[in-house]
């Protein structure tokens, strides 16, 4: 696959190392009453869809940024690449 | 000066086939410049007095005082300056103040320059494209970026369109080597 | 017209015997200039079998290449360029390839119809094993193995372009043209040795001149320009994602040769253009796998571009392009004329025809209509559709790759006209002014929906694997009525040549038996390779020394001239032990390493453990949400362990960070973790808490990094550390960090800290200096008879003291069973703080980590052991754990062990049994504190 980065433009997927579900970028509370319920969720229950998915990919073998990518897990398209470190700031 | 010698990772390496030379290079010192976090706007022209001119773009490296500088991620630079200076990230840090931070990078890399004679079908091309995904020949000059040959970490640098400069870490600077002449024996030979 | 060049003259040989052929043959034109009849024998019935086709698609022209003493199976003659020397070998027979002993096999037909494996060999039970497995692998597959190692080399690369055009006939010469003119960076791969496609075996006019003078200019031109590569012996293999091509590029067929045999080529493209044309497709009927009967473009193939005419050739086709064909006789199915059966097992004698007459031929010329090669459209899930009037299955635009046009015969549009201006078409499409379009033939196919003759005798649909027309309808009969049914159960279409000359030939037999149509029937589809691809050309040059990267210390040259035993630790190569003259094994060393260390001092080379520069306001606030335990508080000048878990709660990796100032630590992770821990740093750092202000650079090569342990530490490192710096214990105590200068200037760190439990530090010099300071450490320590010791000593003195390490570290282990439950902050969140509360993992008969002695002194201790208590019986319900690390503790003189045992910490003093069943070993050992040597950490402290 290639994902276009929003700074270094195309580059193989095989520069990339792949995390996860995006979704591991919202950390729970710690302090929060359900705290280990909230952990739990996040840790280990995912959905698994047929279409678009919002995932983490480092740049390893590159400018080792974290990019949040939204691809179809069908046809693989990559529609959306943002730096996590963007994303996770207007998250906040 | 100390009693210690230093050693360069690849012993001066130097090998010549048709229209190549390959060859390792004595790159001075290396420094990462790290932007502190929320200071871009102290950052920016602590660079220019620091460097001479605007810190460069993505993929990009530029002249500058004392050398060249490149970027490497979203708030790093990779300063390469000419001469010894093991003390080179204080003095830079120094000079920068409190917007940024610099360590020392200059031994974790080894240095190698890839040169072909003739501008025109530069067999250095034909060399690099058996190893390094990029798309080396229609890159622009200046052009320089990360990414992997043979799973080892390689910076290169087009600094023109007969000199490519490849940085790789020195641990596996030889294997990275060895690689390189097998390619270009498979090429030229 | 022909290309052979008959003033070269090559020598090759054939099972044994010498022939000659040309320059521009094929091995298989040069065995029909031959005369050679039978050049192999069919996998299941062993019938002999001719060259049936001209290209990839021949299905029974099998060989194997030999050369440089192995032999390369499976390779069809008619792309095997031929060369001087060429060494090639029939397969699939028992004994001469004229009396195959296996020829049986075709008398027993009716007990080998499709499916038959199903139904025999199942009885008697025993047999299989004894007998039926054994002479059925030694009569299957086809071509052998040398078993000798590969003598070629292989070699990869990347290509970038605008446009990949996949075929240099026609419709991809006359693109490449377009676009090269334009200005467009175009790659054009063919893999035939020569470009251009039908024009190299048709008897066309192009501008009223031969087809081939107008190949040659616009050849002449595409090599002339300068964004535009040629490519030929190239067969672009896959399709993938995102416009990345797989291409197989071929050197030559001569084994052991200097070069790379194979370069495999990742092409980058932003849009392909398919114009690979079409093949044939037979007609099946009774013995229709005579060698004689073959494709009718190839006996054209053969005549035009080889200079081959085969003698008294008759032809059947059922449309106009057949036509073409030179034939003393020619059977049109749409006058009601075909063949019913052939003569002549070893090579036609006779054709038997639907009136009943008989007549005699050499060689039958076979045209059933054209299928378009869309294989690398369906690489992405596309599906081709049925054309009723072309009867061929062509691309449906619909669901194409929107990066992908398919042109010419690849499209179903078979005229050389119709390819001309296709190609001119896509060219506008691509924004290029097309050139004129070349003045030349346009005639239609007209082809009938003739398939197959029905009758008692075999009719041959897949040649390659033996699937007759009677197989397809066995198939249905048994239920295997769907197309991808029939495949698997017939194994129509699975052979090396996937069904190119079978596959819609079967659909339409199987349509036939169905009663239904075949756009009914559907068709399976193909994903890469289109053609076979060495495995040797996947690895590329990565073999051997060459597999993966070494990585080498600061000391390793010093450590290659005294002795060193290396181990590969991932990509680094560590010194594992440096034998002395004298000593008989690795014991002798390693005992003799921890002995020198602990008496006086020894050097290990510690620049392997990751190392990672953290800089910035928030470093320390930021290492508190990583660490179990809290940096923000650790003083300048000072280092502290730092253990870090998973989100999960299980141990991740543990190191030291040391405080070099207000906004500086350096952070050690383990030499295995270095990569993980930091890509886990960056995504807390990026992902988690971006507002932080703190940087992340690895500095494990920057900076070369010695221990240095031992009663006498001190002693040498103050011959080394310039003057001006106290290292005394008053001024740099257990612990302590800085930056200083040694050997007369030269920019250095120091550590206080000890993995052997001993007065230790760790000094570290920019790389640069690495060699020169083992050395002059060395040559200073002979005065204390230093020792430089290895990844088992290191080991061997870790365990004495009981620190965890990788084997403790495994991925399962939880802080509290690690022993430092009491390390983890209760004042502060950290990664996997939360996690680690789990029930489960706090439970009180959860692991813990321990020591173990074996109550015997003479007794070994054997790692991977598990923990039964005394007098049960070793079972999962008496597992109580098991050991991790391993020792013979020079020091203690007895085995010494670590492990994980429930409840550990309250069994102190219990005897219990270390069983390791693999090796049948039940040893007794004492359960005790972990902490064997030193365990008040005396030393460490001086």
């Amino acid at each position: 696959m290639i994902i276009h980065h929003p700074l270094l433009g195309p580059r193989d997927a095989s520069e990339f190392v792949y995390l996860g579900d995006a979704s591991l970028m919202n950390r729970p509370n710690p302090k929060s009453e359900t705290a280990a319920e909230d952990f739990h969720r996040y840790q280990y229950l995912r959905d698994n869809p047929v279409g678009q998915h919002r995932e983490l990919w480092y740049h390893e073998q590159g400018d080792r940024s974290w990019l949040v990518v939204t691809r179809n897990t069908l046809t693989h398209d990559i529609t959306k690449v943002e730096l996590a470190r963007d994303v996770a700031r207007s998250q906040k | 000066m100390s009693k210690l010698s230093p050693t360069l990772p690849l012993e001066s390496f130097s090998k010549h086939w048709p229209d190549l030379t390959v060859e390792e290079h004595y790159t001075g010192e290396l420094i990462s410049l790290a932007i502190a976090r929320d200071e871009e706007s102290a950052f920016k022209p602590a660079f220019k007095k620091t460097f001479g001119k605007a810190a460069p773009e993505p993929s990009q490296i530029i002249a500058v005082k004392g050398g060249f500088a490149m970027w490497s991620s979203p708030d790093q630079y990779l300063i390469l300056l000419e001469g010894e200076n093991i003390n080179a990230d204080k003095d830079i840090a120094k000079k920068m103040g409190a917007c940024a931070y610099a360590t020392l990078q200059s031994d974790g890399w080894a240095s190698i320059n890839v040169k072909s004679d003739t501008s025109k079908n530069a067999a250095l091309y034909d060399v690099l494209e058996r190893f390094i995904p990029l798309n080396l020949r229609q890159a622009p000059e200046g052009f320089a970026t990360r990414t992997s040959a043979h799973h080892i970490a390689v910076i290169v640098i087009k600094y023109s369109e007969t000199e490519i400069q490849l940085l790789t870490p020195r641990s596996s600077a030889r294997s990275f080597l060895d690689a390189l002449i097998h390619t270009a024996d498979n090429v030229l030979s | 017209m022909s290309l052979i060049d008959n003033t070269q003259v090559l020598s090759f040989t054939f099972n044994g015997k010498a022939y000659q052929g040309y320059e521009g043959d094929t091995l298989a034109s040069a065995l029909l200039r031959n005369k050679v009849r039978v050049v192999g024998r069919s996998f299941k019935y062993h019938r002999p079998r001719g060259i049936m086709g001209v290209g990839s698609e021949e299905p029974n022209a099998l060989v194997e290449i030999h050369g440089a003493g192995t032999c390369e199976p499976n390779r069809r003659a008619t792309t095997i360029k031929l060369f001087d020397g060429l060494n090639a070998k029939s397969q699939n027979h028992m004994g001469p390839l004229n009396f195959d002993v296996l020829a049986i096999n075709d008398f027993m037909h009716p007990f080998l119809a499709a499916g038959f494996y199903y139904k025999t060999f199942m009885w008697p039970k025993a047999f299989w094993e004894k007998l039926y497995e054994p002479v059925i692998r030694r009569a299957a597959g086809l071509g052998t193995l040398s078993k000798a190692a590969d003598p070629d080399s292989y070699d990869k690369g990347f290509l970038h372009c605008d446009t990949l055009i996949i075929g240099a006939g026609p419709a991809g010469l006359q693109t490449a043209l377009n676009l090269g003119l334009a200005g467009h960076n175009i790659i054009l791969a063919d893999d035939d040795f020569r470009m251009g496609g039908r024009l190299l075996s048709e008897d066309y006019e192009i501008n009223l001149a031969p087809a081939l003078n107008w190949v040659n200019e616009t050849i002449q031109t595409l090599e002339s320009l300068p964004n535009v590569r040629l490519m030929s012996r190239t067969s672009i293999y896959g399709v993938y994602d995102h416009g990345i091509y797989g291409g197989l590029e071929t050197t030559t067929d001569e084994i052991g040769s200097s070069k790379p045999r194979h370069i495999l080529w990742r092409i980058y493209a932003k849009s392909s253009i398919l114009a690979a044309g079409a093949t044939e497709r037979p007609i099946a009927f009774a013995n229709n796998d005579r060698p004689g009967v073959m494709l009718a473009s190839a006996v054209r193939s053969y005549k035009n571009r080889f200079d081959i005419d085969l003698e008294n050739t008759a032809l059947l086709t059922n449309n106009d392009d057949g036509l073409q064909t030179d034939a003393a006789h020619i059977f049109d199915t749409r006058n009601g004329s075909y063949v019913t059966d052939v003569g002549g097992r070893k090579g036609v004698r006779s054709l038997t025809l639907n009136t009943g007459e008989k007549i005699a031929a050499n060689h039958l010329a076979v045209s059933g209509g054209w299928n378009p090669n869309v294989h690398l459209t369906c690489h992405k899930r596309a599906r081709p559709k049925w054309d009723e009037t072309l009867r061929c299955f062509v691309p449906d635009p619909k669901t194409l790759p929107s990066d992908m046009s398919v042109i010419g015969a690849a499209n179903g549009q078979f005229s050389t006209h119709a390819a001309f201006k296709d190609a001119n078409d896509v060219t506008e499409k691509l924004g290029a002014k097309p050139s004129s379009l070349p003045q030349t033939e346009d005639a239609p196919i007209n082809v009938s929906a003739f398939w197959h003759v029905k009758g008692k005798k075999r009719a041959w649909v897949d040649f390659q694997n033996d699937v007759t027309a009677k197989d397809i309808t066995l198939a249905h009969q048994e239920g295997f009525s769907s197309v991808e049914h029939v495949k698997r159960y017939t194994t129509l279409g699975m052979a090396t040549d996937q069904g190119r000359t079978s596959n819609v030939v079967g659909l339409a037999v199987l349509a036939d038996t169905t009663g239904q149509s075949i756009p009914e029937t559907g068709t399976t589809i193909f994903r890469p390779p289109y053609s076979p691809v060495p495995i040797g050309a996947f690895a590329g040059t990565h073999r051997g020394q060459h597999f993966k990267p070494t990585r080498l210390t600061p000391s390793h040259k010093y450590a290659a001239e005294n002795g060193a035993t290396f181990i590969e630790t991932g990509y680094w190569k560590r010194s594992q032990w440096l034998a002395r003259s004298g000593e008989k094994g690795w014991r002798d060393s390693v005992d003799r390493e921890v002995l020198m260390t602990r008496s006086s001092v020894g050097i290990c080379d510690v620049t392997t453990l990751g190392k990672i520069d953290v800089q910035g306001r928030d470093a320390g606030k930021f290492l508190n949400k990583v660490y179990v335990n809290t940096f923000s508080t650790l003083k300048v000048g000072k280092c502290r362990y730092g253990l870090m878990l998973r989100e999960d709660g299980i141990a991740m990796d543990d190191g030291t960070t040391a405080r070099l100032s207000e906004t500086h630590f350096v952070t050690t992770t383990t030499t295995a973790k270095a990569g993980p821990v930091f890509r886990h740093l960056e995504f807390v750092r990026q992902c988690l808490y971006p507002d932080m202000d703190v940087h992340l650079i690895s500095t494990t090569d920057q900076w070369a990094q010695f221990s240095v342990a031992g009663p006498n530490a001190r002693k040498l490192l103050e011959k080394i550390v310039d003057p001006e710096f106290d290292i005394s214990n008053e001024a740099f105590p257990y612990m302590a960090c800085g930056e200083l200068t040694i050997c007369g200037g030269a920019r250095a760190r120091l550590f206080r800290l000890s993995f052997s439990g001993e007065l230790a530090y760790e000094i570290s010099v920019p790389a640069r200096y690495g060699d020169a300071l083992i050395r002059e450490m060395m040559q200073k320590g002979e005065a204390f008879d230093a020792v430089l010791y290895g990844t088992e000593a290191l080991g061997v003195m870790r365990i004495e003291k009981g620190h965890a390490a990788g084997n403790e570290l495994n991925g399962t282990t939880t802080a509290q069973a690690l022993g430092l439950g009491g390390f983890v902050s209760k004042k502060k969140d950290c990664i996997g703080k939360v996690l680690s509360q789990r029930e489960g993992l706090i439970a009180e008969d959860s692991l813990q980590m321990v020591g173990f002695i074996p109550v015997s002194s003479q007794d070994k201790l054997t790692n991977g052991a598990h923990f039964i208590p005394k007098g049960e019986t070793p079972s999962p319900e008496t597992d109580h754990g098991y050991m991790s690390s391993v020792a013979w503790s020079p020091m203690l003189e007895t085995y010494i062990g670590l492990g994980f045992l429930k409840n550990g910490q309250n069994r102190l003093g219990e005897v219990i049994q270390a069983s390791h069943l693999m090796g049948n070993s039940h040893v007794d050992v004492t359960v005790v504190s972990p902490h064997f040597f030193d365990p008040k950490g005396e030393r460490l402290r001086v």
